[in-house]
């Protein structure tokens, strides 16, 4: 199966290839899709789909490197993995001091000599499959490169080295073990370094009812987030008997149709008849269990059970909060599950209220680098997505760090936000030292809503420089602590909706409460098409959560109560009422952009506009572009095969939202929710309208319909909000304000005039 | 419904729509908005000001102001400043206290000045029997006998009752304790002192009055006279503060009409300029420094019942002195703080804003630190000790204006700051300020802005822009330290009498000017600094940008104190000021009288234009008689004059400058009466001199003197210091020449074996 890098990611994987210590604990998404599409392609997948960017990667300098890493699922063993390196070299190296070295985990698999002869390199390279374990594994390029035998500018720029990332190409060939599965394997069982995962079905002995289809968005979230960044897509299919019953847990259970792992799901008494009856008599209460699929024992299948609704419904939360590897065994009775209560926004690396949290507290941990040019040490961390960002407000940070001795006066740590340069530590204390709460401060705005990522950035230089001065790179050093502080200002959460964005960033606003009581998922039909779509829709909002979303309500109805909701279906099954304020009626409406990327076309801006530009730092010009709106058409369009996604204020819930998800066909929706889910399409999610078609590779979208405002605000920072948006309005407001202030005062000063000087003759001259 | 049913009511909707406008100053708002929304205003406030209807929208048209500068405050203290490390905020905070302190002094004016209150003069009972008695204090020190004869014998001019008039002569030159002192010459000269005043005063019907000790200085001396005086009523001149014939006329009505008046303040004016006016060559094309404060400012204290004692020109009523223990001798401001002591008891003060008296200012730059020390420290000293917002007794509009006007001498810390700051980024590299350069043009500039139009909109007729800032500047390096003295001992100052009538026989460099000349030269190393850090850290040059024109401005502010500071030469004793008088000249030996035309006058001579043709060919004695009606006595004068000089003018004209002779004491009475008696002479002269020329006009103005007399200033160094070079090799050469002369004679004798 082919799988693209999941751009959202990239960063993150970047800092990845940067960082080699980063390799243990934080893996990248890309490279888990990666080996899959590797093991699937006879030639395996180019290189580039591992990167964030497109383009060759280059080796720079006298010690250039780059790595990659390679995840390999416990459940695979891999049988034969090749590189087929194409690189080009600098004409001006030294043939005889410069060398290109592939290592993988730290052991260089192959040496290639960098000659100025023959500059073009092409190498099929065996990558030895012991060296590969189960888990993240380190691909690195490591060039030595050099211009003269004599001593020499290590920085100069004719020594480098490209790989073509699109010519350059890895495969893996690999195969999944047979298992003996108990609950403690289900981390590595789902995990995102497999690359025959990324699909479950769900098997339910009957069509789910509200309450089974609540405990199966459970399960696909369980499901999901172990997963991580993974996308996972979710199937529905009804439980069929089998033809003969065979042996195992799940004897009863036709597993001809089902496609990979499975999820059993359902009231003991529905699952009785796929079940072994020793099996069926274990199920004493909520009960989870795993066992090898019957017939092929590479795949499992879970059940998910109970004597009730409730409690399947309190099994399905246990697979999904269960993430320990614990208990070994392969079946559990459970009593109870008590999530606690968590904040409103709560979210793995999400700071969400005012304070200070320490670097730790966001998954960073202490890092030290030497040599002048260092990996970059990165902190991600996540906004609320309706965080509103006054234009004083600032991210402070207070940084704990050591430097060397002896550096260049020029050796800094630059902060990157977002891959943008914001902010820079001189390094400029001679004798090095420990600085203890260095200060540092980040306008807020520059944050983005959601998912963050600070780049420190170290470039540390010697006192020396040069070809032939004495270079050593031993007290080029910097550490950066764990106990750095992060301070979040006092924020707002308050934005203008709709916005499918925000909603592809965090699931906002569906996912603010933490455990998802504000969210109501209806569908439109009671197919298990429709039914696989909302449960893919669901795991893919857990894993943006990071935690799954318990309480959220399901049916086939209009939701009974006030909440946000997600509804599917077939564009022609739904519900005309909840379409009323849509800003498409699939079948009857749509809209078309008048203009290209919304620019009003302009004259010259003239002297005075440019000065100002000039003047105000080129913040807003005369060139700002108003908006246009869109071309309506009334006609019978359909959808054929395209996902629509349309987000409105509910026209039956008071101020809630509603994102719709339709398509021509219930097949074709649930295979559009899985088109979506991947970051491709899902990071590209924007305005009110998103359309995504089979046939492309990008989202269409528009923003027609009205805005409203979402949360709450401070009187002052509503104020401030529409005051920033309407300079006018403020000045108009302001003026009556005082005008009937001066009037007031006027007539107390006149009174007092009369009381305190009744009796005292002015002279006539003017004041 | 009309407000002054339900003031109550109005006040509560001033308060709501107050708390609102406070709440749109602290909402937070995009730099862009701001910066559109803060031009909008400021082009408002220039329409209303060019439309010319400004006082119909008077208050609209502060408010406005206001309310950009507590925008900016508000972002200013939110906003900018940052901790970069301790000598960067410390330098951070030291400024924003200035800037502080700027901001509340022009709110408070705004309020003090919101409604000035110009009197009429309160008219005297038609019976004269109802009139209280006035006993005039003409307190002295070391003034001159000359100079107190002129403010006696005026003092006796007065237009009132002589059985209700006394003059008293106070003089504590002549104590016990100074006539016993231990140093012989002084002790005489104390003595010598005394039996000439007394003889003056007896010859001008005036009563001599001294004490024992000279214990508490001026309010002593007063206070002393108090206790040997009865009189309803106390006039209080300063030696050398001449008042007009009519002074009683038109200010003891206010006591007879209203029994809890306390004070009646006139205006100071002045007849010769201070220091800075007359360095800078400006006395009479500007308003004079103290036009502000008599002018604008105590019409606009009188408005709140708040109207201070300014020490002179005043009268007081006895009985409310006496209840208070006279004149009060805390700080050495006496006058402002016994005015607070009485509003404080609910007395009431009065401000009548004509110019009755003629005074004399310091000649000199170091007479006019002495006298302006003393003043910032008694109002520094009133703060600290009787602080007006916590004194009982006061209401809330007194009490903001007495603060108003004491806390407004901090001034010499603001200056300095003002003056530093913009050296401390560009020499020191401090970080005093974080804003972007939008952000300065969105807040900082439109706050600057607002508050100069509306300071040009009270005050720009009698202070033209940016004169304030000089005067504070030259006052601020020695201002600070008194300041700083009364922080850490609030009753150490003493009061220093300030010097008048002083002359000044040829231009000088002041002795003070050293501090001055430090600075300018860190302000002219800031240039250099600038251009380095302009060329050098591009990320900085919107800051360097505006502290480089901050240094300008320092710059020419310097300039022109350095120009203030190189004293010009003053030989006129007695200061002549424009006159337009008929008169008629009758030289000896000729009989005709001449119709000539009084140009200007003084109490010793005055200048007479003659028209074409008038004056005789052949002039046959330089005596005469001059006749002239004597608009204060209300008849003609007739004095002998010699005449001095003579000058034919450009239209044919003879201009005879004529020095008054034989002036015996009743003769006096009509010189001084009518060289100081008229106060409409002195109207007229204010009315003239106040006008405004604009905030760039006056910003060139101010540019082009600072330039001119502070190359003046530093041509006089050059020259000393060539001065210096030349008469040291003048004076080395004419030894080495000598020793060689005696060497070469040595040499020869030598030679020819003369004997030595």
């Amino acid at each position: 199966m082919m799988r693209a890098l999941p751009r959202r990611l990239a960063p993150f994987l970047f800092a990845l290839l940067c960082g080699p210590l980063a390799l243990a604990t934080e893996p990248a998404a890309g490279d888990a899709s990666a080996p899959k599409a590797a093991a699937a392609a006879p030639g395996g997948l180019p290189l580039s789909s591992f990167l964030p960017t497109q383009g060759p990667l280059r080796l720079q300098g006298a010690e250039g490197r780059v790595e990659f890493s390679l995840p390999i699922s416990a459940r695979e063993s891999v049988q034969y993995a090749q590189l087929r390196l194409v690189a080009t070299n600098s004409v001006s190296l030294l043939a005889e001091r410069s060398q290109l070295a592939v290592q993988l985990n730290g052991s260089t698999v192959v040496q290639l000599p960098l000659s100025p002869r023959q500059p073009e390199i092409v190498a099929d390279i065996r990558l030895p499959v012991a060296l590969l374990k189960p888990g993240y594994n380190t691909l690195s390029f490591v060039a030595a490169q050099h211009y003269t035998m004599q001593c020499e500018d290590p920085a100069a720029p004719e020594l480098w080295t490209e790989i073509d990332t699109t010519r350059s190409t890895l495969r893996l060939d690999t195969a999944l073990k047979p298992i003996n599965p108990t609950l403690a394997d289900l981390a590595d069982l789902l995990a995102p370094t497999q690359w025959s995962g990324g699909a479950l079905t769900v098997v339910t002995p009957g069509q789910p009812q509200p309450a089974l289809l609540a405990a199966g968005g459970i399960v696909a979230q369980g499901a999901a987030l172990r997963l991580r960044y993974l996308p996972l897509t979710v199937r529905h299919t009804l439980a069929k008997p089998a033809a003969t019953r065979g042996g195992g847990a799940v004897p009863g259970l036709d597993t001809r149709g089902l496609r990979g792992d499975a999820v059993l799901l359902g009231n003991a008494t529905a699952l009785r008849p796929y079940l072994a009856p020793e099996t069926a008599a274990r199920i004493k209460g909520a009960f989870l269990a795993i066992y090898p699929m019957p017939n092929d024992a590479r795949r499992f299948v879970v059940v998910v059970s109970g004597r009730t609704d409730e409690e399947v419904a309190t099994a399905a939360s246990a697979f999904a909060w269960q993430s320990t590897p614990f208990p070994r065994q392969a079946e559990m009775n459970i009593g109870a599950v008590r999530a606690p209560e968590l904040p409103d926004y709560a979210a793995g690396g999400r700071i969400a209220r005012p304070g200070s949290y320490r670097f730790s507290d966001l998954g960073f941990t202490t890092r030290s680098v030497e040599g002048t040019r260092t990996d970059a040490l990165t902190l991600n961390m996540s906004l609320p997505a309706d965080t509103y960002a006054p234009e004083d407000a600032y991210i402070e940070l207070a940084l704990d760090f050591a430097q060397g001795a002896g550096m260049g006066g020029n050796s800094v740590v630059n902060i990157f936000l977002n891959g943008h340069f914001q902010q820079v530590v001189p390094l400029d204390e001679g004798r090095g030292g420990l600085m203890q709460r260095y200060r540092v401060r980040i306008p807020l705005r520059d944050f983005r809503p959601g998912a963050n990522t600070l780049n420190f950035v170290p470039r540390l230089t010697p006192t020396s420089a040069g070809a032939c001065a004495n270079y050593q790179t031993g007290n080029l050093q910097f550490t950066l602590f764990d106990s750095s502080l992060i301070t979040l200002p006092q924020v707002f959460h308050f934005t203008l909706l709709p916005d499918l964005q925000r909603f592809a960033l965090s699931g906002f606003p569906y996912t603010v409460r933490s455990n998802g009581e504000h969210l109501a998922v209806w569908l439109a039909g009671h197919d298990s098409d429709t039914v696989s779509a909302a449960w893919t829709l669901m795991g893919k909002l857990a894993q943006r959560k990071s935690m799954p979303l318990t309480r959220v309500r399901y049916g086939y109805e209009r939701p009974a109560d006030d909440r946000h909701t997600l509804l599917l279906g077939v564009s022609s099954q739904l519900p005309k009422d909840a379409l009323k304020g849509a800003p498409w009626l699939p079948g009857q409406r749509f809209t078309q952009l008048a203009l290209s990327n919304q620019a009003v076309p302009v004259s010259d801006p003239g002297w005075w506009s440019g000065t100002w530009s000039w003047l105000s730092g080129g913040l807003r010009t005369s060139l700002d572009t108003s908006k246009v709106g869109p071309v309506v058409i009334d006609g019978d369009a359909g959808l054929d095969s395209q996902l629509l996604a349309m987000q409105y204020r509910a026209p039956f819930a008071g101020k809630r939202t509603l994102t719709v998800f339709t398509s021509d066909s219930a097949s074709a929706l649930r295979d559009g929710i899985a088109r979506l889910i991947e970051p491709r399409y899902w990071d590209n999610l924007q305005g009110d309208v998103s359309l995504i078609s089979p046939d492309r590779t990008t989202v269409s979208w528009q923003q027609v319909g009205a805005r409203y405002e979402y949360g709450g605000i401070g009187l002052r920072e509503r104020l401030g909000f529409y005051f920033s948006q309407h300079p006018w309005l403020w000045f108009a407001v302001t003026v009556v304000l005082l005008a009937l202030l001066a009037m007031v005062v006027a007539g107390l000063v006149r009174l007092f005039r009369v009381r305190a000087h009744r009796n005292v003759a002015e002279q006539q001259e003017p004041r | 419904m009309r407000l002054s049913a339900r003031p109550s009511l109005a006040v509560l909707a001033a308060l709501t729509v107050t708390a609102t406008l406070l709440l749109l100053v602290s909402i937070p708002i995009d730099t862009l908005s701001q910066l559109v929304f803060a031009c909008t205003c400021l082009v408002t406030l220039f329409v209303l000001r060019k439309l010319g209807h400004l006082p119909r929208s008077r208050l609209f048209f502060m408010m406005l102001a206001a309310f950009l500068t507590l925008r900016y405050l508000y972002w200013r203290t939110t906003s900018t400043i940052e901790y970069h490390g301790v000598a960067d905020l410390i330098a951070a905070l030291l400024l924003y206290c200035a800037e502080l302190y700027g901001i509340v002094v022009a709110l408070l004016g705004m309020f003090v000045n919101v409604r000035p209150l110009r009197r009429q003069p309160v008219p005297l009972p038609a019976d004269s029997a109802a009139w209280p008695t006035v006993d005039v204090f003409i307190p002295t020190y070391n003034e001159s006998p000359d100079l107190l004869e002129i403010t006696l014998r005026a003092a006796r001019n007065l237009r009132y009752p002589q059985d209700k008039l006394r003059v008293y002569l106070l003089d504590d030159g002549g104590t016990a304790q100074k006539r016993a002192q231990n140093d012989t010459l002084k002790a005489i000269a104390a003595n010598v002192r005394r039996m000439q005043l007394t003889e003056m005063a007896k010859r001008h019907g005036a009563h001599y009055i001294s004490r024992e000790r000279n214990e508490h200085a001026k309010a002593g001396n007063i206070n002393a006279a108090l206790k040997v005086s009865r009189g309803d009523l106390v006039a209080i001149f300063d030696a050398d503060h001449v008042p007009t014939v009519d002074f009683l006329e038109q200010t003891v009505g206010f006591f007879v009409a209203d029994p809890k008046m306390f004070l009646v303040q006139t205006p100071h004016f002045f007849i010769n300029p201070d220091p800075i006016e007359k360095n800078l060559q400006m006395f009479g094309e500007m308003p004079s420094e103290n036009e502000m404060f008599y002018s604008v400012i105590q019409h606009g204290l009188d408005f709140w019942n708040a109207a201070f004692f300014c020490g002179s020109a005043a009268v007081l009523r006895r009985s409310c002195l006496e209840e208070v223990g006279g004149i009060q001798g805390g700080s050495i401001t006496e006058d402002a703080e016994t005015a607070l002591a009485l509003h404080a008891r609910g007395y009431n003060s009065a401000y009548l804003g004509v110019p009755m008296i003629s005074g004399l200012q310091p000649e000199t730059f170091s007479g006019f630190v002495t006298q302006r020390v003393r003043w910032a420290q008694g109002m520094v000293q009133i703060f600290l000790m009787q602080n007006p917002l916590l004194l009982k007794g006061l209401t809330l509009p007194q009490r903001l204006c007495y603060f108003s006007s004491t806390f407004f001498w901090f001034f010499g810390f603001a200056r300095v700051m003002f003056l530093l700051a913009p050296l401390a980024y560009l020499i020191g590299g401090l970080h005093i300020y974080d804003a972007t350069f939008t952000e300065f043009l969105a807040y900082t500039v439109p706050h600057v802005i607002g508050v100069m139009l509306v300071s040009d909109y009270l005050f720009g007729k009698v202070r033209w822009a940016f004169v304030s800032e000089l005067y504070e500047l030259l006052q601020s390096f020695f201002s600070l330290p008194g300041i700083i003295q009364v922080l850490k001992n609030p009753r150490a100052p003493t009061f220093n009498v300030t010097p008048k009538g002083e002359q000044l026989d040829e231009d000088f460099i002041s002795r003070l000017a050293g501090p001055f000349y430090l600075v300018y030269l860190l302000v002219l190393a800031g240039f250099g600094f600038a251009a380095w850090r302009y060329a050098t850290v591009p990320l900085e040059r919107g800051v360097v940008l505006i502290t480089l024109a901050w240094n300008c401005f320092n710059l020419l502010l310097l300039n022109a104190a350095l120009g203030a500071l190189f004293e010009r030469r003053q030989r006129r004793g007695t200061p002549r000021m424009p006159a337009d008088l008929p008169a008629e000249l009758v030289l000896y030996q000729h009989g005709e009288p001449l119709h000539c035309q009084i140009d200007d006058l003084s109490g010793t001579g005055a200048r007479l234009v003659l028209t074409p043709g008038v004056m005789p060919r052949v002039r046959t004695s330089a005596k005469a008689f001059l006749a002239v009606h004597n608009p204060a006595l209300s008849r003609f004068s007739h004095l002998r004059v010699q005449i001095q000089n003579e000058r034919r003018l450009d239209d044919g004209s003879v201009a005879l400058g004529v020095a008054f002779t034989e002036v015996q004491p009743e003769l006096l009475a009509e010189v001084v009466a009518l060289a100081h008696g008229d106060s409409s002479r002195w109207q007229s002269y204010r009315r003239a001199r106040a006008r405004q020329i604009g905030i760039g006009a006056s910003l060139v103005r101010l540019g082009w003197l600072g330039a001119r007399y502070a190359f003046d200033h530093s041509r006089a160094i050059v020259d000393a210091a060539l001065g210096y070079l030349r008469d040291n090799l003048l004076h080395y050469g004419r030894l080495l020449g000598r020793h060689l002369r005696r060497q070469g004679v040595e040499l020869i004798t030598w030679i020819s074996g003369a004997p030595r």
